[in-house]
C-alpha cells in the first residue's frame, strides 16, 4: 500500500522538540520581551536594534513552531501500518469538525453581539487561530489515541 | 464485527509481537484488532487468515448491528 508524502520517522522527535520550544519562546516573547528588557541584557544597544532583535526572536520562534508542527504531523511512525493511516484520517476528520464548529460559533458570536473584528490585524489573528486550532486538534487526537493504545497494549 | 483472533493466536502459542511480525504490522495494531477497536482491511484479514491457518469466516463474524 502506498503511503505518500510522509517524512521519515527521524523528523518526528525533531518536531516534538521544535514545536513546543518555538511556541513557548513565541508566547514569552509576546508577553515578556520588551525593548527595555533587551536593553538590560545588551547594554548600550540602540532602540532600533533592540526592536529588530525582538522581531527576529519572534519570527524565528514562530517559524520553529510551524516547522516543528509540520514535522510532527507529516512524519511516519516507527511502525507505519494501516491502523496508523486510519487513525490519521479519523484525526483529520475530528480536526475539520472542530475547526468548522469554531468558524460557525465565531461568526454567530460576531453576528449576535455585533462584535466586529478590529481591522486587518483582527482578521489575521482570527484566521491564524483557526488554522492553529485545526492542527492542534489533529495532533491532540492522534497522539492521545496512539499513546493510549500503546499503553494498553503494553499493559497486557 | 467480532473476531476471535486472540483465541486462535493463543491456540497457536503465538505472541502478539510474533503475529504482528508475520503479517507486517505493529503489535499495537494486533492489540487494537483483538480488542475490537479497529476493523482491519481485507488485505490484513487475508494475511491474518494465512498466518493463523484458519478460514476468514472462522476468524471474523458479523454482529446484528453490522
Amino acid at each position: 500500500m502506498q503511503r505518500s508524502f510522509l517524512l521519515p520517522y527521524r523528523f518526528k522527535p525533531v518536531g516534538a522538540v521544535m514545536m513546543p520550544a518555538g511556541l513557548i519562546i513565541w508566547i514569552w516573547g509576546q508577553l515578556k520581551l520588551s525593548q527595555d528588557s533587551i536593553a538590560k541584557v545588551f547594554m548600550g544597544i540602540v532602540p532600533e536594534n533592540a526592536h529588530l532583535l525582538k522581531v527576529t526572536i519572534l519570527v524565528i520562534s514562530f517559524f520553529s513552531c510551524l516547522i516543528g508542527m509540520f514535522f510532527l504531523v507529516f512524519s511516519k511512525e516507527k511502525e507505519e501500518d494501516e491502523y496508523v493511516a486510519n487513525l490519521r484520517l479519523k484525526s483529520f476528520q475530528l480536526a475539520a469538525f472542530v475547526q468548522m464548529t469554531f468558524f460557525l460559533l465565531a461568526f454567530l458570536y460576531i453576528f449576535l453581539f455585533k462584535k466586529e473584528l478590529s481591522g486587518d490585524a483582527g482578521l489575521e489573528l482570527f484566521l491564524i487561530a483557526s488554522i492553529l486550532l485545526f492542527w492542534f486538534s489533529y495532533i491532540s487526537c492522534y497522539q492521545f489515541v496512539l499513546i493510549k493504545n500503546k499503553l494498553q497494549a503494553n499493559e497486557e | 464485527m467480532k473476531n476471535n483472533i486472540r483465541e486462535e493466536r493463543l491456540e497457536k502459542a503465538m505472541t502478539q509481537q510474533a503475529l504482528a511480525e508475520t503479517i507486517g504490522v505493529s503489535r499495537q495494531t494486533i492489540f487494537a484488532i483483538e480488542t475490537g477497536k479497529y476493523i482491519p482491511s481485507a488485505i490484513l484479514v487475508l494475511k491474518l487468515s494465512k498466518a493463523l491457518a484458519k478460514p476468514v469466516e472462522s476468524l471474523f463474524s458479523l454482529e446484528k448491528s453490522d
